[in-house]
C-alpha cells in the first residue's frame, strides 16, 4: 500500500486556510440546528410577546382549574400525558432523517397550547355573537361551532406554523417538516382544549372532584376523538405551508394551489368534525362502539389523507437520501443493503437484530451507531455550511471506524446467537493510517505550542476526526492525540 | 492486536516539518453579524402580526358594529321577569319574552338565560327540584346533573346545579346551570344554557346578572 493511495474521504489541502468551525468528534447532533431563540428575527419577538400576554391567561385558567379540584386537575394532566407522549414520539419518529430542534418543537407546542387557544377562544366568542346577530340564536347554537371553530382556530394555529418557519426557515427542509411543526402546534392546542373541556363539561363548573366524569371526558376527547384531533388538522395545513416554501422546483402557482388545498382540507376536516351532521346516529344513549364508529366516519377519511401525504413525503425523503448517498455507496461507506434500510424504521431494527444475532449486543449497538452515522452523512451532504467538508470527512471517518469495529467483532456462533444476550467484546481498534517511517509528533490538542509526544514510524493509528490539517487519532491501546494530518499515511482497506 | 503504549520517539522526529498552526476546537462559527433585525423576514412577520390583530380586534369592532337581532337592553336597565321580580342586565344581552309561559329570555351569542317567576315549593331547593323534574327531565333524552349547592346572599337563599344532556328537537348536546332563588314569597328559576363548551365563557356575566335579581312590591 502506498502513501499516495486515496482515502474514500477528501483529504485537506496542504495550504488549508484558517480552520473552519469545528464540531468535536462524536456527531451527537448530526447537523446544524437552529434554536427557537433568535433575537435577530422579528418573528421570535412576536412569538415571545404573544407567549407572555397569552401565558397570563393560560396560567390563570390552570390555577382556576387546580383550585376547583386539584385532584381532577392532576388526574387530567396524567390522562393528557397518556395521549401527548405517544403522539409526540410518533410525530418525531416519522421525521426519520432530520430531527427538528427540540426548542422549535417546544415552541410549536407552546403556540398551540397557550397562544392559539387564548386568541381563538376570544375570537370565537366574538364570532359567536356575530353569527347569532346575523342568523339568529337557534342557527348559532346548531351551526356556530362548525362555522366559527374551523375558520378561526385553523387560521390561528396555521399562523403559529408560519411564525416557527419565520424564526427558523432553514429547518423547513421538506414537506414532512411542515407536518411535524403543524402536528406539534395541534397537539398543544388539543392538550389545553381538552383540559378546558374536562373541567367545563365533565368535572363540573363547581369543580367537584368527579373523576368518573373526567374519565368519561378522556374517553370521548382522547379515545374517540384523539386520532382526529388538532394534530391531524394542523398537520394538514402545516404540510401545505411546507409544500409552498420547500418546493422551489415546482411552479409557484402550483405550490400555492397545493398549499391552499391542504389548508382547505384542514378546515374542512374541522368543519365536518364540529358539525351536527351524523349526530342522529348517536341516539339517546350511545355505547362506546357507536361513539367510535361515529368519530371514524367523520374523521377517518381525513386521517387517511394525512397518512398518505406523510407516506409520500417520507418516500420523497428516502429518494433524496438514496440520491445524496450515491457517491458514498460507490465508495463503500454505505452498502446498497444498508441504504435500503435507512429509510424505514422497521428495516433498521431488523438489520440491527440480524447483526445482534451474529455479534451480540455490542454488534447491535455498533450497528445502531452506524445507521445514525450514515443518516447523518446524508444530512451533511446537503449542507451548505462553511465547515461542510470537515464535517463530511469526520462523518465518513466515523463510519469507517464503526464499520471496522463492527467487522472486528467475532461471530458468536449458534450458542451465542440463541442465548441472545452474550456480553459483547470491547470496541475493536480499526487502524486507518500509519505514522510515516521518520516518526511523527503528536499533541493533546491541535496546537503545536504545547509539549508533544513523538510517535515512532510505522505505528498504526485510527483516524477519529479531521480538522483542517490536523487529525485526531487513536492508538490500539486507547491513547488519543492530534497529529499533522498531512503526514499520515493512509492504510486503505478496500470496502467489502 | 496488543500494543500497550505509543512507541518511543523516533530519532529524527524533531527534524520533521513544522506542524500546522493551532486550531481552536471550540471556536464558534464566525458568522458575520449585522445589527438590528433580519430584514428578510420583517415583512412576513408584520403581516402575521397584522392578520392576528385584525382577527382579534377587527372581530370585536365588527361585533359591536352589528345591530342585535332582537331588543338589546341598555346596560344597567332593570328588566321585569314577572311576579315583581327584576333583573339588571349587562352589555350585549338581548331580551325576548317566552311565547308559552311567563318570564323572559336573555341571549348573548350562543348563551341563553331563561328566567321564570315561580312559587312552586315555597323554597329555593324545592323549586330547583321541581324545575329538574318537571321541565328538564321530561324534555331530555339523556341528562346528568351535579349535586345541588346552596348559597346565601343579600337577596336570600339560592340553590344551584349544573346539567348536561341531549334534548328532544335539539341536534347538539346542551349544558346548563340552573339557579333557583326565593326572595320573600317570590321564587325565580334561571336556566342558563348553551351548546356544550360555550357556557363557561359567559358564566361570569350570567352569575353577575343573577345576583342583581330583586323583587319589588
Amino acid at each position: 500500500m502506498t502513501a499516495a493511495a486515496p482515502l474514500p474521504v477528501s483529504a485537506p489541502t496542504p495550504a488549508a486556510p484558517a480552520p473552519a468551525p469545528v464540531r468535536p468528534a462524536g456527531l451527537g447532533d448530526w447537523t446544524e440546528q437552529v434554536s427557537l431563540i433568535q433575537p435577530k428575527q422579528a418573528s421570535f419577538w412576536l412569538f415571545s410577546a404573544l407567549l407572555l400576554i397569552c401565558g397570563v391567561g393560560f396560567i390563570d385558567e390552570q390555577l382556576t382549574f387546580a383550585n376547583a379540584s386539584t385532584t381532577a386537575w392532576l388526574v387530567g394532566l396524567v390522562l393528557l400525558a397518556l395521549y401527548a407522549v405517544p403522539v409526540y414520539l410518533l410525530v418525531n419518529t416519522l421525521d426519520l432523517f432530520e430531527r427538528e430542534p427540540r426548542s422549535l418543537l417546544i415552541g410549536a407546542l407552546l403556540w398551540g397550547a397557550i397562544i392559539a387557544t387564548f386568541l381563538a377562544g376570544r375570537i370565537n366568542d366574538q364570532w359567536g355573537e356575530i353569527v347569532q346577530k346575523l342568523f339568529g340564536a337557534e342557527f348559532a347554537r346548531e351551526w356556530g361551532a362548525a362555522l366559527i371553530g374551523p375558520g378561526v382556530e385553523e387560521l390561528v394555529k396555521f399562523l403559529g406554523v408560519v411564525v416557527i418557519y419565520l424564526i427558523a426557515r432553514s429547518e423547513f427542509d421538506d414537506v414532512l417538516d411542515g407536518f411535524v411543526y403543524g402536528a406539534l402546534v395541534g397537539l398543544g392546542f388539543t392538550l389545553e382544549e381538552d383540559m378546558y373541556y374536562f373541567f367545563t363539561h365533565f368535572v363540573g363548573q363547581a369543580g367537584a372532584s368527579d373523576l368518573g366524569g373526567l374519565f368519561e371526558g378522556f374517553f370521548l376527547r382522547i379515545i374517540v376523538g384523539g386520532p382526529y384531533s388538532h394534530v391531524l388538522l394542523t398537520g394538514l395545513t402545516g404540510m401545505g405551508l411546507a409544500w409552498y416554501v420547500t418546493r422551489p422546483d415546482i411552479p409557484k402557482s402550483r405550490r400555492l394551489l397545493a398549499a391552499v388545498l391542504l389548508y382547505v382540507a384542514g378546515v374542512a376536516a374541522h368543519f365536518v368534525w364540529n358539525s351536527p351532521l351524523l349526530n342522529d346516529m348517536l341516539g339517546n344513549d350511545p355505547d362506546a362502539a357507536t361513539w367510535i364508529l361515529w368519530a371514524a366516519i367523520k374523521g377517518l377519511p381525513f386521517l387517511i389523507l394525512l397518512a398518505v401525504l406523510v407516506r409520500v413525503a417520507i418516500r420523497r425523503e428516502q429518494g433524496w437520501v438514496r440520491e445524496t448517498l450515491a457517491d458514498d455507496v460507490a465508495a463503500g461507506l454505505v452498502t446498497p443493503a444498508e441504504l435500503e434500510t435507512l429509510g424505514d424504521l422497521r428495516r433498521r431494527r431488523d438489520a440491527r437484530r440480524a447483526v445482534a444475532a451474529r455479534k451480540g449486543i455490542e454488534g447491535d449497538r455498533l450497528m445502531a451507531r452506524l445507521q445514525h452515522a450514515q443518516v447523518a452523512l446524508a444530512v451533511m451532504e446537503s449542507s451548505t455550511a462553511p465547515d461542510r467538508e470537515a464535517r463530511l470527512t469526520a462523518a465518513r471517518e466515523l463510519i469507517l471506524g464503526l464499520r471496522g469495529q463492527l467487522d472486528a467483532l467475532p461471530d458468536l456462533g449458534a450458542a451465542g446467537a440463541t442465548a441472545g444476550l452474550p456480553p459483547g467484546p470491547p470496541a475493536a481498534f480499526a487502524p486507518t493510517h500509519r505514522v510515516p517511517a521518520e516518526g511523527l509528533a503528536s499533541w493533546a490538542l491541535p496546537n503545536p505550542a504545547g509539549t508533544g509526544t513523538a510517535l515512532s514510524g510505522g505505528l498504526e493509528l485510527q483516524l477519529v476526526a479531521w480538522v483542517g490539517d490536523w487529525a485526531q487519532v487513536r492508538a490500539s491501546n486507547g491513547w488519543m492525540g492530534w497529529v499533522d494530518a498531512r503526514r499520515l499515511i493512509a492504510r486503505v482497506t478496500p470496502p467489502n | 492486536m496488543a500494543q500497550a503504549t505509543p512507541q518511543p520517539p523516533a530519532p529524527d522526529a524533531a527534524a520533521a516539518p513544522a506542524p500546522p498552526p493551532a486550531v481552536a476546537l471550540p471556536a464558534p462559527a464566525a458568522v458575520a453579524r449585522r445589527p438590528g433585525l433580519d430584514p428578510a423576514t420583517l415583512r412576513q412577520t408584520f403581516l402575521v402580526a397584522a392578520v392576528l390583530a385584525a382577527l382579534f380586534f377587527g372581530t370585536q369592532v365588527l361585533n359591536e358594529a352589528l345591530p342585535a337581532v332582537a331588543t338589546t337592553v341598555t346596560p344597567g336597565d332593570a328588566i321585569d321577569i314577572g311576579g315583581g321580580a327584576r333583573i339588571t342586565t349587562l352589555d350585549g344581552w338581548v331580551v325576548t319574552t317566552h311565547e308559552n309561559s311567563a318570564g323572559i329570555r336573555l341571549e348573548k351569542g350562543v348563551v341563553v338565560i331563561d328566567l321564570y317567576p315561580e312559587t312552586v315549593g315555597g323554597n329555593a331547593g324545592a323549586l330547583a327540584q321541581a324545575y329538574l323534574d318537571e321541565v328538564l327531565k321530561p324534555g331530555a333524552t339523556q341528562l346528568t346533573t351535579t349535586e345541588v349547592e346552596v348559597a346565601t346572599g343579600d337577596n336570600g337563599t339560592a340553590v344551584r346545579f349544573n346539567y348536561q344532556g341531549l334534548f328532544e328537537g335539539v341536534e347538539v348536546p346542551i349544558e346548563g346551570e340552573v339557579t333557583a332563588v326565593f326572595i320573600g314569597k317570590q321564587g325565580i328559576v334561571a336556566d342558563a344554557w348553551s351548546r356544550q363548551g360555550d357556557l363557561a365563557s359567559l358564566l361570569g356575566e350570567v352569575n353577575a346578572m343573577l345576583e342583581s335579581i330583586e323583587v319589588v312590591s
